[in-house]
């Protein structure tokens, strides 16, 4: 028995005259880390930003089983954290402050820090292992810093569900590793995290389930064996992948264009 | 925290020994005893000069000078720009031509309730056409060019007004209050624009911890449980209500939203929000001093403080855009 945190139903979503999301239906689950994949244009970024409750969609999107849109904003903040794309700030703070921001929607109206505020703040730092990055400025960090400062901005909220767009982007090896392991630590303490991967192989290690999005539409919502099979890939994504056995996973090895 | 406090400490000082400065100085100069005794005693000649005339005057050059530093800073924590500020975005341009047009065609006198509804209206209206303009996502390129045609059309539009103008003194009245000038003013405009001034702090200053989530971006603001719609209309309402209200009595008088929020921004390690109390007191303080050299500077005729503030914030502004070149090349601020 699994409980359901965030439940999409029949969601779309039009832009500029445009469906880019359609008939959308997904679950997120308690302890689970759900990928989302697909081809540029597939419209993930849309889904993900629809989910976050940033753009108008039909459909129902619900909470706990409440719907999202009656939602009061501060609510849906501490229950829902969205980490957008790019990692940019606009100005160039410590980057204890930015990740102080993620207490935003806990702030009392006079806002005054609690200690609860402050423990958030350094527990996400050091889960990061940005501690020591704590009085350097934002702007000044190298591109797999800013990702691990952007990502205990997020991880600051101690919301249950994450929605992350792209967290990987730009980063080397290692970072992907360590960004998408915290990602995971974070699902499993009763959360769950949806997060939008580019990286087959990537997704499918870290991924309990893996939804693949093309044109718009949902056309796999499996464990990662299944969504992405060799057929699959080829027919998404327009590559042929081997399926390559790693630590008991199958993992997708892209070989080249069909 | 403590440093902010010190900063905001030191600021406070600054202006009120300006504004104590700004009571001595004049054609009839007083020693500080000599001034104080007659604000507080109004009594004879001193009384009447430090009373009457220095005494509005200074006062509206400090909450003049304090809105535009707001605003600044507020302009700057929405678009998430050092660069934006009131006259980049020809707010005090369009209320000095809609106050103007009602000057010029006699619907009311210079001191009245009505120009300075007209200078709000006009700002309101360059102001909100350039948040419309640039709408979500804001190119710093997009926003100065749109800022720079809505400055031109105001200016455009005086243009119009001055040369429909009824007759030639009107048309005089007009140039030399656009030039931005606190001289002879009275208790009656400090009375006028004080208590839209005062509102426009309020709404200013109620989206400060909105600027710094801003930092992250839109989206991200948004999804932290901004309401983007209302921080906008606030910065919008609150920069057309302050700098309206201050063009109405004074004229426009750039650039001082640019430069002062600029001069003690690394005092607050840049944070939009903590930088909005000492901008407006850094603001506060440089119209004074603004209005005090224009009053030493040996001339037959009084230098415009607006002229002042043009020529030190022009350059200034162009200084930063030197600094801000590579986001405004990029594609995106």
């Amino acid at each position: 028995m699994t409980d359901t945190l965030l439940t999409a139903s029949h969601v779309s979503v039009q832009r500029g005259g445009r469906t880019i999301v359609h008939d959308v239906s997904l679950t997120l689950r308690a302890n689970e880390l759900v990928a989302l994949v697909g081809p540029n244009g597939a419209g993930k970024t849309t889904l993900i930003k629809a989910l976050a409750g940033l753009l108008p969609a039909r459909g129902t999107i619900a909470i706990d089983g409440r719907a999202l849109s009656t939602m009061p904003a501060p609510e849906r903040a501490r229950n829902l954290a969205y980490l957008p794309q790019g990692h940019d700030f606009s100005w160039p703070l410590p980057a204890a402050q930015i990740v102080a921001l993620g207490r935003y929607p806990h702030a009392d109206p006079f806002s005054r820090v609690s200690q609860r505020d402050r423990d958030a703040v350094a527990h996400a730092l050091d889960i990061t292992g940005t501690t020591a990055l704590a009085d350097r400025i934002v702007t000044t960090l190298s591109g797999g810093e800013r990702a691990r400062v952007a990502l205990a901005r997020v991880l600051a909220t101690q919301a249950p569900i994450l929605l992350a767009d792209e967290p990987t982007m730009s980063l080397d090896p290692l970072h992907q590793f360590l960004v998408m392991a915290l990602l995971r630590k974070a699902a499993q303490a009763d959360g769950a995290a949806l997060v939008v991967v580019h990286d087959l192989a990537l997704a499918a290690r870290y991924a309990d389930r893996v939804v693949v999005l093309d044109h718009g539409c949902v056309v796999a919502d499996d464990t990662p064996d299944i969504a992405l099979s060799r057929d699959r890939i080829a027919q998404v994504f327009g590559v042929e992948a081997d399926i390559v056995a790693n630590d008991g996973l199958s993992l997708p090895l892209v070989r080249g264009p069909l | 925290m403590t440093s902010a406090w010190r900063l905001n400490g030191a600021l406070i000082s600054l202006v009120l020994l300006l504004i104590l400065v700004s009571l001595m100085v004049g054609p009839s100069g007083l020693p500080p005893r000599t001034a104080l005794v007659a604000l507080w005693s109004g009594d004879g000649v001193a009384g009447t000069i430090v009373r009457d005339i220095r005494l509005p005057r200074t006062l509206l050059a400090a909450l003049i000078g304090a809105t535009l530093g707001l605003s600044g800073a507020a302009l700057q924590g929405l678009f998430r720009n050092p660069l934006a500020e009131p006259a980049v975005f020809g707010a005090p341009q369009a209320a000095a031509a809609a106050a103007s047009f009602v000057i010029a065609f006699g619907l009311s006198s210079a001191t009245s309730l009505t120009v300075a509804v007209a200078g709000i209206l006009g700002a309101l209206a360059s102001v909100g056409a350039l948040v419309l303009i640039a709408g979500r996502r804001t190119s710093l390129t997009v926003v100065l060019l749109a800022g720079f045609a809505l400055a031109s059309f105001a200016g455009a539009a005086t243009a119009l007004i001055l040369n429909l103008a009824p007759n030639p003194f009107i048309a005089l009245e007009i140039a030399f209050w656009l030039l931005g000038s606190l001289e002879d003013r009275s208790r009656d405009h400090l009375l006028i624009a004080a208590p839209f001034m005062l509102a426009s702090w309020i709404v200013l200053a109620m989206p400060a911890r909105a600027f710094r989530a801003l930092t992250l971006g839109e989206d991200a603001a948004a999804s932290l449980g901004v309401n983007l719609k209302r921080v906008r209309l606030m910065v919008v309402g609150g920069t057309a209500l302050g700098v309206g209200a201050a063009v109405a009595v004074a004229g426009a008088i750039g650039f001082v939203g640019l430069v002062a929020p600029h001069l003690v921004r690394r005092f607050v390690q840049h944070d939009p929000a903590r930088v909005m109390l000492p901008g407006a007191l850094a603001g506060a303080a440089l119209l004074l001093t603004a209005d005090i050299t224009v009053r030493l500077v040996p001339s037959a005729i009084e230098l415009k403080v607006g002229v002042v503030t043009a020529l030190i914030g022009v350059p200034f502004f162009l200084s930063m855009i030197f600094g801000e070149r590579r986001s405004l090349e990029g594609p995106s601020a």
